[in-house]
């Protein structure tokens, strides 16, 4: 119930449109239901009345009914859309919103596919809440009211019967239909989910599958979910028709009855005979407006369910704030690292230990070790995706949890495993870094990043598009493209996170080659699991289980017979020459 | 129309013809030796041959490494010995006999493949090293963990054996995938081994035991090795270049060493780094 106020806030700057929505709505089906009404009541008049001239009135009103039938409609058609699609792009919008300060921390715990659904299946879903919920029930109260108040001038009895069987085709029948497809529903989504999974999961792994000659043990394992799915479906299948077929049923009974209630008001001179098909037909006409609300109570229950999955990400607190009186960037550009301790989760191990280190302005310093040894937490940690446990990360002296995210994240540019590449033009995924480089700074950039020859071969050059729907990227481009960001955005703080460790090793010396000149004047933290040109760096720091358990710079590391050695050593084996 | 439409994309599928099967039979007494003479083939859609007359011959228990740059062939080479694909010209024949003419199921049930990504299903440790023998007991399956190396860290796993991997299961770092891999093809036990090396590097640590675990895998296997960052060519008995869809040097490694041609030159790529 809080959820569906929630949504009904929502809704709220657009009540005007909502009403003109749903009034329109009531129009269509009032119309529907007059035409039939008034034309039932002229052809019975014409059989009975001497002068077809007495008649011009409720002439004229079936053709203003059949007139007002279509205009309505498509007025309606237009004003529920537009609201349905401003509601959808309000909510995406929100929740985008929410979204963006939550990421990367709070996130972690939800697998990116699940994000995605949320946003675009859930989404998609909401703006039902409007269009196939909300908007029926109100157009279906109206009718009814307006059949009852019809009705009731002629005989209350009429009336209550009317009431009472609307009232059971419309909410009878769905809690009926309910109650015999209760788990049916969740069941097929949960089946289809699984089905869906698993075809996947076969054509990702289609090699290890023929490799290992499973083929026909896959297939069959398929054949054997889709029947499932199939009885489920079956089974759905016989309870909507159930429900079409009560529906039917109760629309004719109350035709029956209204007529056995009236019959003799008619026999006993107390109404007049010409009205009885005029009633009839309010009677039938009327559930026009009851009829979809089996399925508005259906998509009220999903879009709950939709909005709660929803609010339940939107609702979640940030991880990292910004100060509310934050500092201005500091001249001084040092970089240190006090005592940092850091974990993922409260009862998890610590993913860093009492990691301390300072990086004064146009030094280097090199941070390596085993994957999983907590190097890539740090950048997180630099970047303030996340704050740490214990200890403070700083940026000229001061704490950058006094510092705006934003302006802490323009100081500091980054090159790190897998550069994203963005399905748009190459101009468009260059400017991500800056959008007011000139062709100036963009053609020095590509140049400087070695980029000049796929970007000439691209068709429209800077405007040919790359991606997923244009030219794909190989890695070592793609991490080109990571260099080529960075020096547009000429942030005084470079961050190389394995920055090559994608990439085969004839691309990785090249790259290498294009990352040195980026690090020329830049003050440089490199984090890396491989121990190549380790003798730029002014310090090296390893890292094993979040602790640095060495330091010092290559000359030292190497005379000494501790873990950085060893490292090396394991890596020059795997040459082995001879 | 859009139901014409999904027809039509569905009927594209259905009509992509599958490569033929044969019904020939290949006797496997005394090992497999495999040999490639004059194989070309061609992605459809592209105009440069991705192997272009490509003959080699890989003796019966022996061990060769493929090398080469990107584009050079060398995962083409797997498709082809798989037969995901078949050849457009040439022929690939096991012990003499054409491994077109084999049913392509049969034919794979002799080769162990370690791919460069493998794809771990959904569902247990257990199940996911069963796929190369879905009858294996379970001392079976620990045994090839066991000499996959893979042991160690599957019992440090949350329920050890029965842990839950995959899309939506606990998460494999590239080596330990890797040795879940060599695993599945200890299991299989099959006489042709057949291992696509991952292009991005391992820590040194894990780096050395998936090449601990493949140095037994191989043992009495013919085995092939597409090496991409050539971590593992120096045990191999051969080494094979790669250019261009052809083979241009073969030898030891010191032996194309001295020769100071295409092998030295990507060895130089390689060594110049950690100086």
């Amino acid at each position: 119930m809080r959820v569906f106020l929630r949504l009904l806030v929502f809704m709220r700057p657009y009540k005007w449109r909502i009403l003109l929505g749903v009034l329109l709505g009531a129009a269509t089906v009032a119309s529907n239901v007059g035409l039939l009404a008034t034309a039932a009541y002229v052809i019975s008049a014409a059989a009975v009345v001497p002068f077809l001239a007495m008649l011009t009135i409720p002439v004229y009103l079936v053709r203003l009914f059949s007139v007002s039938r279509a205009a309505s409609r498509y007025a309606e058609r237009l004003v529920s859309h537009d609201v349905t699609f401003k509601l959808l792009a309000e909510l995406r919008t929100r929740f985008y919103a929410r979204l963006a300060p939550l990421t990367p921390a709070s996130l972690l715990r939800y697998r990116s596919g699940d994000l995605l659904s949320r946003i675009v299946k859930d989404g998609e879903e909401l703006q039902n809440v409007y269009l196939r919920s909300f908007s029926p029930v109100a157009v279906a109260l109206a009718v009814c009211t307006l059949a009852a108040l019809v009705l009731y001038t002629f005989d209350p009895t009429m009336t209550f019967v009317a009431i009472a069987f609307l009232a059971a085709t419309g909410v009878g029948v769905p809690v009926l239909v309910r109650a015999l497809s209760k788990g049916l529903g969740q069941r097929q989504l949960q089946l289809r989910a699984e089905l869906e999974a698993r075809i996947v999961d076969d054509v990702q792994g289609v090699q290890d599958v023929l490799a290992f000659g499973r083929e026909g043990g896959e297939q069959h394992e398929v054949s054997i979910l889709n029947g499932k799915l199939g009885r489920v479906q079956r089974r759905m299948a016989l309870v909507t028709g159930l429900q079409n077929a009560l529906s039917d049923l109760m629309m004719n009974l109350a035709l029956v009855t209204v007529l056995i209630v009236t019959i003799p008001l008619v026999a006993a001179g107390k109404m007049d005979g010409v009205f009885l098909a005029f009633i009839a037909l309010i009677v039938l006409g009327s559930f026009e407006a009851v009829a979809p609300l089996g399925a508005a109570f259906q998509v009220l229950g999903r879009s709950v369910g939709a909005g709660e999955r929803l609010f339940e990400i939107t609702d979640s607190e940030p991880l990292v704030t910004d100060p509310c009186e934050p500092l201005s960037l500091p001249q001084d550009g040092t970089l240190a690292l006090d005592r940092v301790s850091f974990r993922y989760e409260e009862e998890g191990p610590p993913a860093v230990r009492d990691v301390s280190f300072v990086l004064r302005p146009g030094k280097r310093v090199a941070v390596v070790g085993p994957s999983g040894s907590g190097k890539s937490t740090l950048v997180g940690l630099i970047l303030r995706f996340w704050d740490p446990e214990s200890g403070e990360v700083r940026l000229g002296g001061w704490d950058v949890r006094r510092y705006a995210q934003e302006d802490l994240r323009s100081r500091i540019g980054v090159v790190s495993q897998d550069a994203h590449v963005f399905n748009d033009t190459m101009r468009n995924n260059l400017l991500l870094a800056d959008p007011e480089a000139d062709d100036v700074a963009l053609h020095r950039a590509i140049t400087e990043a070695h980029l000049v020859d796929l970007v000439e071969g691209l068709p429209g050059g800077l405007d040919g598009y790359v991606g997923e729907q244009g030219q794909r990227l190989s890695g070592g481009e793609r991490q080109r493209l990571a260099v080529a960001r960075a020096l547009l955005k000429d942030a005084p703080l470079l961050l190389l996170d394995e920055a090559t460790a994608d990439l085969d090793t004839v691309t990785e010396r090249e790259l290498l080659g294009t990352i040195r000149e980026l690090m020329r004047g830049r003050t440089t933290l490199r984090i890396t699991h491989r121990l190549v040109e380790m003798e730029m760096m002014d310090e090296i720091l390893m890292l094993d289980e979040g602790r640095v358990v060495e330091r010092g710079t290559h000359e030292e590391l190497v005379q000494r017979d501790g873990p950085y050695r060893r490292m090396l050593a394991v890596q020059d084996d795997m040459l082995a020459t001879g | 129309m859009e139901g014409k439409a999904a027809a039509e994309r569905i009927f594209e599928i259905l009509d992509t013809p599958a490569p033929a099967d044969g019904s020939s039979q290949v006797s496997l007494a005394g090992g497999l030796e495999i040999s490639f003479s004059g194989v070309r083939f061609t992605y459809p859609g592209r105009d440069v041959p991705a192997l272009d007359g490509l003959t080699l011959t890989l003796p019966a228990g022996s061990r060769t490494a493929v090398v080469g740059r990107s584009g050079s062939g060398k995962s083409t080479l797997v498709g082809l010995l798989l037969r995901f694909m078949d050849p457009d010209a040439g022929i690939i024949s096991a012990n003499g006999v054409p491994i077109g003419d084999l049913p392509a199921g049969a034919w794979r049930q002799h080769v162990a493949l370690v791919p460069q990504r493998p794809h771990l299903f959904y569902g247990s440790v257990l199940e996911n090293i069963r796929l190369a023998k879905p009858d294996a007991s379970r001392p079976a399956v620990e045994r090839a963990a066991e000499l996959a190396g893979a042991a160690e860290f599957i019992r440090l796993m949350p329920h050890g054996y029965d842990t839950q991997i995959g899309e939506r299961g606990q998460r494999l770092s590239g080596g330990e995938a890797q040795r879940l891999a060599i695993a599945r093809a200890f299991l299989k036990d099959a006489p042709l081994l057949v291992m696509d090396e991952p292009t991005s590097c391992l820590d040194p640590e894990s780096e050395r035991l998936v090449r601990d675990a493949l140095d037994r895998l191989a043992l009495g296997r013919t085995s092939l090795i597409v090496a991409h960052r050539l971590n593992t060519v120096s045990t191999a008995d051969r080494i094979v270049v790669l250019h261009e869809g052809r083979v241009v040097e073969t030898g030891t490694h010191a032996g194309l060493l001295e020769r100071k041609a295409h092998y030295s030159l990507l060895v130089g790529a390689y060594e110049d780094m950690p100086a």
